[in-house]
């Protein structure tokens, strides 16, 4: 056979691929799809009605770390019952599980940190370094990491500058190497311990600002299922996830929510801008009580 | 002969691996721009938001901000021409800050009375559409 038609027809063979293979893997995905979702519409049908993306747009959640802000300045009791117990993590097995804890242990590290709980602290940083290493972004971790700890654990700020610097480099690094899936379920237990500590000490203390601080976790929980519903049918632990937090969702559409905008004020000259706009949070008893129970089942599924 | 195909088969891998993820060396080089505006007093959502920039299209976050904390929100891209342009919404589309009005600035702070879901706009006014990638940080101040 000549070589110019082996050639040619090598290079038509390389044609049809690059048309046919994104047309094959659409097709692929949409039937693996609809196979999944003919498997859950007898008992899911509402949740696919989420499934819509923004184009070009990014869902941001605040810093689970804020949490323990307020509450530090609250001057409210240290409850070591709060945390998620480290006794638990050599049982992850997967890296689901490892990459959710990990975000939970970040944000129990940032409550540690308001009550100077230092022996507690170096334990569960242990710990953060171990899953990180087992997930392969030790690199965020390095011996500066540690040192730079060392160096500043008695000043509480500095220690919440370097562990949200440490996490949004592995943040950085996941999406770079197309392991997203990995840094939104580093989020996502970040956020579900940030709201699982608060609605504890709200419910506990039934301080206002604390309940409003919940209440107000109605769009960041709209994001967080922005971030994780492109890995909803990666597997049967994503799915469960994004169903209990949309579950969840629902619980917030009771949360009266109003907003009224002020025109802001600028000053030039720091580079600051004072937002006056208002905003008012209603959160019953019954909706406190609600979240309350579903995140604290959320949070058990993910570190039992 | 041989030549031949090795030049087809890096063009179709060069092709099947053109994605719209920035290299590790985009993003140091991002964050090293956007790290001179991001003041250690101001601590990081721990996440670093990265998009490619698409000709006539604005890369838009929304995010929410808890009253009584002061924010910074740093923008920056690896552009060399065009300005880096990022604009402010509360959700019901109510303009509350534009960089545009002073000098394309890279960084601006914000104090929320109330805590409020915004939406943060960010474009590059540019003559010509040049492929590039833009970065947003955000931090709050303890």
């Amino acid at each position: 056979m000549p070589s110019n038609f082996v050639f040619k027809g090598f290079s038509k063979v390389i044609v049809v691929l690059i048309i046919a293979l994104p047309i094959l893997n659409s097709c692929g995905s949409r039937s693996n799809k609809e196979q999944s979702a003919e498997s859950k519409e007898n008992f899911l049908p509402d949740t696919l009605s989420m499934l819509v993306k923004f184009e070009n747009s990014l869902f941001p959640l605040p810093s689970p770390y804020q949490a323990s802000t307020l509450i530090r300045k609250k001057n409210i009791q240290y409850d070591e019952s709060i945390i998620s117990s480290l006794n638990n993590y050599q049982h992850f097995s997967t890296a689901f599980k490892k990459a959710l804890n990990l975000g939970i242990y970040g944000t129990d590290l940032s409550y540690l940190n308001i009550y100077d709980r230092t022996p507690e602290s170096i334990s569960y940083l242990s710990v953060i370094k171990n899953l990180s290493d087992q997930l392969g972004i030790s690199a965020s971790f390095d011996e500066s990491f540690f040192s730079s700890v060392e160096k500043n654990i008695n000043n509480k700020d500095s220690i919440l500058v370097i562990l949200s610097k440490t996490y949004r480099n592995t943040d950085s690094y996941l999406r770079v190497n197309d392991r997203k899936n990995i840094g939104s379920l580093i989020l996502a237990g970040g956020w579900v311990e940030s709201l699982y500590i608060l609605t504890k000490i709200g419910r506990g203390t039934n301080d206002r600002e604390i309940i409003n601080r919940i209440g107000e976790q109605k769009h960041p929980l709209d994001n967080l299922i922005e971030i994780l519903t492109p890995y909803y049918y990666k597997s049967q632990e994503f799915s469960t996830l994004i169903d209990g937090l949309i579950d969840l969702a629902y619980e917030f559409d009771g949360v009266i929510y109003s907003y009224s905008y002020k025109e802001p004020k600028i000053d030039v000259d720091n580079k600051i801008i004072y937002i006056h706009s208002e905003s008012r949070v209603v959160m019953s008893e019954y909706h406190l009580e609600t979240v309350s129970r579903k995140i604290e089942a959320i949070r058990n599924q993910i570190i039992g | 002969m041989k030549t031949k195909k090795t030049i087809i088969y890096l063009a179709l891998i060069t092709a099947l691996s053109f994605t719209a993820i920035p290299t590790y060396s985009q993003v140091e080089q991002l964050q090293n721009i956007c790290s001179l505006y991001f003041s250690p007093e101001f601590i990081s959502d721990g996440q670093e938001y990265f998009a490619s920039l698409k000709p006539d299209q604005k890369v838009e976050f929304r995010t929410t901000f808890y009253g009584e904390n002061t924010y910074r929100i740093v923008a920056c891209t690896n552009l060399k021409k065009g300005d880096l342009v990022f604009t402010v919404f509360d959700t019901e589309k109510n303009l509350l800050f534009s960089n545009a009005s002073y000098n394309f600035s890279q960084y601006w702070d914000f104090k929320f009375t109330s805590t409020i879901t915004c939406i943060i706009q960010v474009d590059v006014k540019s003559i010509k559409f040049t492929p590039g990638f833009v970065m947003l940080l955000i931090g709050y101040k303890p």
